[in-house]
């Protein structure tokens, strides 16, 4: 108990030994941006591709300069101190405070080069968090075969890159936590087939379109390999909905449904002879994925005019290019700088606690008042 | 290692999330502590409990809510916070610096100046009424700025 009594004390003691962090590495750059308390300065920078963008923290508060695909993360920048990055690969880069997430977004342009890069970077973009419409970018591009893409979903909902054909497919990219409000994640395809391609968001194929040109010749030729997918990924049936209504697995892997509501539900997919039969409520059942990369439609056969959704099956693994000499275009390790921590239930939370604090506040402050009236009778 | 940095991991990334759960919790205590007060001042008939458990039961609850506003106090210091304007800045540290201020004035009138009793009712529902203006310039604005 007399250490309870300790806590507060050594709490405010620990309150006033903290101090402003020590400074972060990195300095000297080719291009530089400042920080500024609450804004970078330029928002906006173009440089050629292998430049190395230095951020200057000149505000009085630690910032970092954060990439919304998820490729870099300068980690925090304590005023005074800088960080940088360099860009070898071509492509818009989305990048914000992951501290101050809301108000400070900037943009670096990387420009090619004269010599081809081995991988080229097209954003995903949505309404989500950037208030862009849906689009790739860029949404044409010609490239040499055997160029990497690095496609980075830099909004508030998932995304895919995948060849009109069926020959590339990156599968579902996840969006940042929060509705995109911090980092998306990202994912690569290397093109190695020569010929016009059109691509498509699976999600989204009616707005996000593109065109992808590949010239030359890559050694080993053929199909680009798809990037890795769960071996095992779980769906739930709803009443009436699947939940997620988009999920992807790897190739023949194990698709497991659970019956979640109070109706009989099956997952039959429309153009392959695979089938769950009916799922009474609470049950599961499983099947075992295509093998052949691609995306499948399926529904529910009992309510099939409401449950819907879409089997993404990815091909064999692919090399991350952020690890190789192919695109150096990261200085931190490739991170969700969000995080997968609590989520969209916070807000429900907060509101929530808020509601009982004022409650029970409201009620112990109008005790005080009606007793302070009675008072003088 | 750099505090933020040890925070930003410890908190897998999630400083400014987990910053505001601990603002609302702080703000939900300081809500149960004005109750528990004006139970145990037998301002009010609840919650239905005896006037010594509700003593106990506020002290216990104030040095978790002084803890918790410290940590977070401590993350404002070394990492702001999100959705961020000029004039929320200026409210928040007002608001942060005034409920330390009413926080040493209590633990002043309980120690030291034992006359002051009778304000310490006045004191705990401006700490209240504090917490919730730091809530509000806080979590509402995170809330609101999506």
């Amino acid at each position: 108990m007399r250490a309870l009594r300790l806590l507060p004390l050594l709490a405010l003691a620990g309150l006033a030994l903290v101090g402003v962090p020590t400074a972060a590495a990195g300095q000297g750059a080719a291009e530089e941006t400042r920080i500024v308390d609450f804004d970078f300065a330029p928002r906006t920078l173009e440089v050629e591709v292998g430049t190395s963008v230095s951020w200057s923290n000149t505000g009085a508060r630690p910032h970092t300069a954060t990439d919304r695909g998820g490729s870099f993360d300068t980690k925090p920048i304590s005023p005074g101190a800088s960080a940088k990055v360099s860009f070898s690969t071509p492509g818009t880069y989305f990048y914000f405070c992951r501290i101050n997430p809301s108000k400070m977004n900037g943009v670096v342009v990387v420009k090619p080069g004269a010599q081809p890069s081995k991988a080229v970077r097209v954003q995903a973009v949505d309404p989500g968090f950037t208030g862009d419409k849906l689009r790739f970018d860029p949404p044409r591009l010609s490239v040499a075969a055997g160029t990497t893409l690095l496609v980075a979903n830099v909004g508030g909902k998932p995304h895919s890159l995948t060849a009109d054909d069926g020959s590339f497919d990156t599968g579902i990219v996840d969006p940042g936590p929060e509705g995109g409000r911090f980092a998306g994640k990202n994912a690569s395809v290397t093109l190695t087939k020569p010929g016009t391609f059109g691509f498509h968001c699976e999600i989204h194929p009616a707005a996000m379109k593109g065109v992808e040109t590949v010239t030359g010749d890559a050694a080993g030729g053929g199909p680009a390999a798809a990037s890795a997918g769960p071996r095992e990924v779980d769906i739930g049936a709803r009443d009436f909905a699947f939940d997620p209504k988009e999920a992807s697995v790897a190739s023949g892997g194990k698709v497991t449904v659970t019956n979640r509501g109070k109706a009989p539900h099956t997952m039959t997919l429309d153009d392959q002879p695979l089938d769950t039969g009916n799922i009474p409520p609470g049950a599961m059942a499983t099947l075992t994925a295509p093998t052949e990369p691609g995306s499948y439609s399926y529904r529910c056969a009992v309510h099939p005019a409401k449950m819907r959704g879409v089997l993404v099956v990815l091909g064999r693994d692919v090399e991350d290019p952020t690890e190789q000499g192919a695109a150096q275009a990261v200085a931190a390790a490739p991170v969700a700088a969000g995080g997968d921590g609590p989520g969209g239930g916070v807000t429900t939370f907060v509101l929530v606690t808020a509601v009982l604090a004022a409650f029970l506040g409201g009620v112990g402050l109008s005790a005080f008042a009606l007793r302070r009236r009675r008072a003088p009778t | 290692m750099d505090l933020i940095e040890f925070l930003n991991d410890l908190t897998g990334g999630q400083l400014l999330l987990w910053k505001v759960i601990l603002t609302s919790l702080v703000f939900a205590c300081a809500g149960l502590q004005v109750l528990l007060a004006a139970r145990f001042y037998e301002a009010s008939t609840v919650p239905p409990i005896s006037t010594g458990v509700a003593a106990r039961t506020h002290r216990l609850n104030g040095k978790l809510t002084v803890t918790l506003a410290v940590v977070v106090a401590v993350t404002c210091l070394v990492g702001p916070a999100g959705p961020t304007s000029p004039t929320r800045v200026l409210l928040h540290s007002t608001f942060g610096s005034l409920a330390f201020a009413l926080l040493a004035l209590k633990y002043t009138v309980l120690k030291l100046w034992a006359p002051g009793g009778r304000f310490l009712p006045w004191i705990g529902s401006g700490l209240f009424l504090t917490f919730a203006a730091i809530w509000a310039t806080t979590v509402a604005d995170y809330v609101t700025a999506r």
